[in-house]
């Protein structure tokens, strides 16, 4: 994890605790800041600090070093990837870019001159998704007792997963696939945009259940309409979802008769009902369930709500 | 027991004579070879665009071509592949620059490069390969010459 670091920085690294370590900023000429066990804090060469001028200072050269170790020495290789601002690295590291966007027409072509890197770390963390399975599978009468459901295919409900960013939406969602694969066999089909769900490298990946297909680098329409036809899955799992003609497909898979579980940038019902893109798939009904992650926190269940937008746990 | 012995004094003096060719038929081969590689390259980068260090696994066969890259698939120093002698100095910073350029830009760039460069890569194969025909042709009749002269010496 994290080997296309220079190794100034991969060596102070191995002093933290990696398991706590969810992102790393990297800024020309600017201290290093981690996102570390929940809190942004500056990097050391023995540790982390409160203190800016203990902290290691980034450099042009670290910066490019980066993307060119983390894009496997082939920066052609990524290019569809740099259009769309990031690349993923190979375990799954999501590498955020800014700098200066080169066009072709009206087409992103490259980004050139990056001065920024937002180095997202993915975690596998078994039991990410138990308040979800819990609160959308069990029975309604005894939450946490009761007789569980899900391995009838029917018993699955359609989730949408809300939160700001940060707050472990893609580690539930890692988690909820895993859980899902044991209910039952089920086909189940994980479209994964930029594979920082997955993870897979060389034929190795974050742990995965048994029954996941995995369509990674695509996108959503394409993984959703192809896939659909060639993996024929019982289950849908898609990252953000973010335009109008992501919803379109979702709703057309909706229409096929596959469960759907997928994310969405939001931290309210209020923001999601004020989504023009999302207004097709509420009157539908397309989500029996809309999970809210709690803001400034990772992985914990703020509230949920039905299809009919009534709450179902939580404060509103 | 002569005719053993001028037998294999024959065989000496064309063994010599292919050994003045092993130069050119290094260089014939180092030419092959890269032109394939750019032709690989380019057909990779068209189509499926795997990572320069899997498409060199995948491409062992190429010979000291490879020698350019270490085993993390990055550029050798010139230190390193001084170690090539039958290049010329000129070529070796040609290939050099060649091989900066791989990997360093994006998908079209890398495909202009690539096609930029084919052609000179197609002349260069064909002139290696001509010389090394001239040179063995030359040294094949030298080399039976000298022997037949040691020969004609023996008996």
């Amino acid at each position: 994890m994290l080997d296309f670091l220079p190794m100034s920085l991969y060596t102070a690294i191995q002093n933290i605790n990696t398991n706590l370590l969810y992102e790393m900023r990297l800024r020309v000429n600017q201290p290093v800041v981690i996102s570390y066990a929940g809190r942004y804090i500056y990097l050391t060469n023995t540790g982390t600090s409160l203190n800016a001028n203990m902290a290691i200072v980034a450099t042009l050269q670290d910066i490019e070093e980066c993307i060119y170790k983390a894009s496997d020495y082939s920066i052609y290789a990524v290019t569809e990837q740099i259009q769309q601002g990031f690349i993923t690295a190979k375990f799954g590291e999501r590498i955020g870019l800014a700098g200066a966007y080169v066009y072709e027409g009206k087409q992103l072509q490259n980004i050139r001159e990056i001065t920024s890197l937002n180095i997202r770390v993915p975690h596998a963390v078994v039991g990410a998704a138990d308040g979800i399975m819990q609160a959308c599978l069990y029975t309604q009468g005894n939450r946490g007792e009761g007789e569980k459901k899900g391995n009838n295919l029917e018993e699955i409900p359609n989730i949408l997963l809300c939160s700001s960013a940060g707050c472990g939406k893609t580690t539930i969602l890692r988690d909820l696939a895993k859980q899902l694969s044991t209910l039952g066999i089920f086909n189940i089909l994980l479209s994964d945009e930029r594979n920082e769900i997955t993870a897979i490298h060389c034929g190795q990946a974050l742990e995965l259940g048994c029954g996941i297909d995995v369509i990674r680098y695509a996108k959503k329409e394409d993984a959703l309409q192809l896939g659909l036809r060639a993996m024929r899955p019982d289950i849908i799992i898609t990252d953000e979802i973010v335009t109008r003609e992501e919803v379109a497909t979702l709703l057309q898979t909706y229409y096929s008769g596959v469960k759907i579980i997928s994310t969405l940038h939001a931290t309210s019902m209020d923001d999601l009902q004020n989504m023009p893109m999302l207004m097709p798939a509420l009157q539908d009904k397309l989500f029996d369930y809309y999970v809210f992650l709690k803001s400034g926190s990772i992985g914990q269940i703020a509230t949920i709500y039905d299809k009919n937008f009534q709450l179902v746990q939580g404060v509103r | 027991m002569k005719w053993i012995f001028c037998i294999a004094l024959f065989v000496l003096c064309l063994a010599v004579s292919m050994l003045f060719t092993r130069k050119y038929f290094k260089r014939k081969t180092f030419y092959y070879n890269i032109y394939f590689f750019n032709e690989k390259l380019l057909a990779e980068i068209v189509f499926s665009k795997l990572p320069l260090p899997k498409f060199i696994e995948k491409h062992q066969n190429l010979g000291d071509c490879l020698l350019f890259f270490d085993s993390e698939k990055k550029i050798y120093t010139p230190e390193e592949y001084q170690k090539i002698t039958y290049l010329t100095e000129d070529e070796k910073v040609y290939f050099f620059d060649y091989y900066q350029m791989l990997g360093k830009s994006d998908a079209k760039s890398q495909r202009e490069y690539l096609e930029s460069v084919r052609q000179e890569l197609q002349q260069k194969k064909t002139q290696e390969e001509e010389n090394y025909k001239k040179h063995f042709t030359l040294n094949l009749k030298l080399g039976i010459l000298v022997g037949l002269i040691g020969i004609l010496i023996l008996l």
